[in-house]
């Protein structure tokens, strides 16, 4: 017996009986259990740092505990969050940004410009945006106890999107002597000490079980209504516990019988019943999604040569890969024939030049490349829900054009081990593999996979490209932001028609709560501030 | 009794050393690279070579093994590469739950499966022994989270008695304690229950048949004394047998169990530090299963000995 096929019949048996009964039932809830909001993460949280790692769930955690000097909303607009204000000096090469009042560490420290020279400091170490960032900064450090001052070595306009950027690794804040730790190596659970409006509960955390995080009396929220992780962040539960359930039909067991109140990522199988509960919220978790890519291996054959890449990517159909990994329910997915995703700035759709999903004309193309028969390794990850089936597609196309193709399916960890390695097929290599990111992330050239052109020193496969990385330069230095939307598009166009990867459309989460909570808002994190009770 | 002890002791040292060996080996040569797990995507080749030299990982094998033998002996299980916890304090952190679960999946399966199959063997070609039979069968062929998830609907959303997911120490009470406990014991036990049954059954048929119980009931003697004071104490160590082989399996073998109720127990800690590629924890939870398996059999072996005055060693 197929357990997901189970899972989904137990789950459709379950959900109409199970709100009948609950119905009858009153609803005693306990004072204790009232203040306390459950939430079920999308996975263990097994990395506490949000430097050293940039994986979502540390990402969410981290937003619970730290705060920012400044972020952004689904606009990519940075605005001030710790900061009150900041100055550029006319040369454009020493900002001062200074800090609001009263802004306090858990420990009860006051948050200084030191703190946050030093926690910049270690973020532009490890994240991709602050790596770039570094190349231009000659020094982080403070004017006084509340104005932090960076000097660079020559301008770099997007300064604030560097450090207002509200994905993967975020740029917060911490203790000075904290964030003085190298920053690849990991800090203690014990000094997870931030000045965000939740404070870190060490002595409750069970690896693997239990995270508690209790709101923090001396945080002092901004006045503006909040929007994504910018503006006034207010607290209203007092404690707030996340869950981790392993299992998707015990978490959907524990919320239908009110055992916690937020699930992060049902699977899609479980959404239309879930959906169909009038007990139950569900809704879009991020309004710009996820993006998925096929990786091409550029420095080996066949995908060393454009045409056959460009055969590839015009026989690839997005419908067909998306609905295959989410399903018909088109709420969950969206075709996006973009380098940058849709619905962002840099959005840059192909005319049906570059991508006619047209088996026809990828066999045209592959046909006219040259292309000898060379073997095509495809790394699938069979753990990864979405990514499997978009990889068994991929799989698919590239027979139907012609191509000679080794499926080798195993788990992530195992490719992950193996995509550095630029050796040919027959010793280990690889030819391709799907991945994909927040779509907050891909929509920036400084943070996006998808147009990394420094060959060995960039993404995975290897793309070269001096012109994209021209353009990237343009773009990071442009003093307007029409002239540097220009130079994001231009590079879309060259990532698109020199195949640097694949486009595979976005595809969205949905979360699910129960309607004894209100304000939920959607965004790159499942946000604690402004939920409560309804 | 003390020398045998004592020599299964001083063999329980080398197998733990050989356990300890092949799994650090093969954990060395199987693929994956936490370092890059770790340090994301959008790491350089730089990265992740600092965060694999600072958790050890580029060292050669024998340099990496005698680091973490020495501290084996000395009682440091390592830290998690994850977690950045040591390895000791996430094992004992899980033991409770994991031990919770086996002591109340035991008894359960216990006080349930050995009257089954002593009521199967004394109504042997009855409607109850097929009926007991047929309990058996269904045990072994229905998958465990089949019957996991079926207990919670029934139980957690149908009729809401009991919680479905979750563990509750038992400094919270016996009851909380106790309460989460009790469909996962089923679930676990359904297989357990079983093969207990099964084997007390055929234990049973044989010593039913010899004439000392036949005298027991020329005697007179009631059947309920003839089925559990005189049969069932000699028909037992095949049982005892069983249900230590199956305390053992049951420390590491509630993976599933574990995670459909979510039970933070050892089982979902060995399966998470698998998949994530976290060595110490792997190798650490290794050796305590491992450890934990020699005792129960030793302890089955002194057990033997109560039950059967006849067994010496």
């Amino acid at each position: 017996m197929q357990r997901r096929n189970f899972l989904k019949s137990v789950v459709a048996a379950a959900a109409a009986p199970a709100i009948a009964t609950r119905l009858a039932m009153p609803a005693i809830a306990a004072p204790e259990k009232a203040r306390t909001l459950r939430f079920v993460p999308q996975t263990d949280l097994a990395v506490l740092d949000p430097i050293f790692t940039p994986s979502p769930v540390t990402c969410n955690h981290g937003y619970y505990v730290f705060d920012t000097l400044f972020s952004s909303a689904m606009d990519n607009i940075p605005k001030p969050q710790m900061a009150s204000g900041y100055t550029v000096s006319d040369d454009k090469r020493t900002w001062h940004v200074t800090l609001r009042d009263g802004l306090k560490f858990h420990d009860g420290e006051p948050v200084l410009a030191r703190d946050c020279a030093a926690s910049l400091d270690r973020w532009t170490v490890r994240d991709a945006f602050g790596q770039a960032m570094r190349d231009y900064v000659d020094k982080f450090g403070s004017l006084d106890d509340k104005t932090l001052e960076i000097r660079l070595k020559r301008p770099f306009p997007i300064l604030l999107q560097a450090i207002g950027h509200a994905d993967a690794q975020v740029p917060f804040i911490m203790p000075e002597r904290i964030a003085k730790t190298d920053p690849n190596t990991q800090i203690k659970a014990a000094d997870m000490i931030g000045s965000g409006p939740y404070r870190f509960k060490a002595d409750e955390y069970q690896t693997g079980n239990l995270v508690v995080y209790e709101k923090f009396e001396g945080y002092v929220p901004r006045s503006e209504p909040v929007d994504w992780a910018v503006g006034g962040k207010i607290a209203y539960f007092p404690r707030i516990e996340w869950h981790i359930i392993p299992d998707d039909a015990t978490a959907n067991a524990a919320l239908l019988s009110g055992e916690i109140d937020w699930w992060e990522r049902p699977i899609s199988d479980l959404l239309p019943a879930l959906e169909a509960n009038p007990d139950l919220v569900v809704e879009r978790a991020n309004p710009l999604g996820n993006m998925g890519q096929m990786t091409l291996n550029h420095f080996q054959p066949p995908f060393n040569n454009l045409r056959v890449r460009r055969a590839l990517q015009m026989a690839f159909n997005q419908s067909d890969s998306l609905r295959a990994a989410m399903g018909n329910d088109q709420s969950l997915w969206q075709v996006c024939y973009s380098i940058f995703p849709c619905g962002t700035p840099l959005a840059t759709l192909d005319d049906g030049t570059w991508m006619p999903h047209s088996i026809e004309k990828g066999k045209q193309e592959l046909a006219a490349s040259g292309y000898k028969g060379e073997k095509a390794v495809f790394l699938n990850a069979t753990d990864q829900t979405v990514w499997r089936p978009m990889g068994l597609v991929s799989v698919d196309i590239m027979k139907r054009i012609g191509m000679n193709v080794e499926l080798q399916e195993t788990d992530w960890g195992s490719i992950v081990q193996r995509r550095p390695s630029h050796e040919p097929v027959e010793k280990g290599g690889w030819s391709a593999f799907i991945a994909s990111g927040s779509s907050t992330n891909q929509m920036s050239p400084m943070t996006s996979i998808l147009v990394k052109a420094t060959g060995a020193k960039g993404w995975y496969g290897g793309w070269d490209n001096p012109e994209a990385v021209r353009l990237t330069d343009e773009w990071i230095n442009a003093t307007d932001e029409a002239t540097r939307e220009k130079y994001g598009h231009e590079l879309a166009r060259v990532a698109m028609s020199q195949v640097s990867c694949i486009p595979l459309g976005q595809f969205f989460t949905k979360w699910a709560y129960t309607r004894k909570i209100t304000g939920v808002m959607p965004g790159v994190c499942p946000y604690p501030w402004n939920v409560r009770p309804a | 009794m003390l020398g045998y002890i004592l020599r299964r002791l001083g063999s329980t040292v080398i197998v733990l050393v050989l356990v300890g060996l092949f799994v650090f080996s093969l954990l060395y040569i199987a693929p994956g690279d936490p370092a890059a797990i770790i340090a994301g995507d959008t790491a350089t080749p730089q990265d992740v070579e600092h965060i694999r030299q600072n958790l050890g990982l580029d060292q050669p094998f024998v340099v990496r093994f005698g680091k973490w033998g020495l501290g084996v002996i000395q009682g440091d299980l390592g830290r998690s590469i994850y977690a950045n916890l040591p390895v000791s304090t996430m094992i004992l952190e899980r033991l409770q739950p994991t031990v919770s679960l086996m002591v109340v999946t035991v008894l359960i399966s216990v006080l349930l499966a050995v009257p089954m199959g002593v009521l199967s063997a004394w109504q042997a070609g009855t409607w109850t022994d097929r009926g007991v039979t047929a309990l058996a069968v269904l045990g072994f062929s229905v998958p465990v989270f089949v019957v996991g998830y079926v207990l919670a609907y029934a139980f957690g959303l149908k009729l809401a008695w009991l919680p479905v997911q979750g563990y509750a120490p038992l400094r919270e009470g016996l009851w909380p304690w106790l309460q989460r406990l009790i469909l996962p014991a089923f679930t676990l036990g359904s297989v357990y229950i079983a093969l207990i049954a099964r084997i007390t059954r055929a234990s049973m048929l044989e010593v039913l048949q010899q004439d000392y119980i036949r005298a027991a009931r020329a005697k007179g003697v009631p059947t309920i004394a003839i089925l559990f004071i005189h049969a069932l104490k000699n028909a037992a160590v095949p049982i005892v047998t069983v249900i230590g082989l199956g305390v053992a399996l049951l420390i590491g073998g509630a993976v599933i169990t574990e995670s459909v109720f979510a039970i933070p127990g050892l089982g979902r800690l060995t399966v998470d530090a698998i998949l994530r590629r976290d060595y110490p924890v792997t190798q650490g939870v290794v050796l305590v299963f491992s450890f934990s398996y020699v005792m129960v059999n030793l302890l089955v072996d002194v057990i033997y000995t109560l039950v059967d005055p006849r067994i010496r060693y």
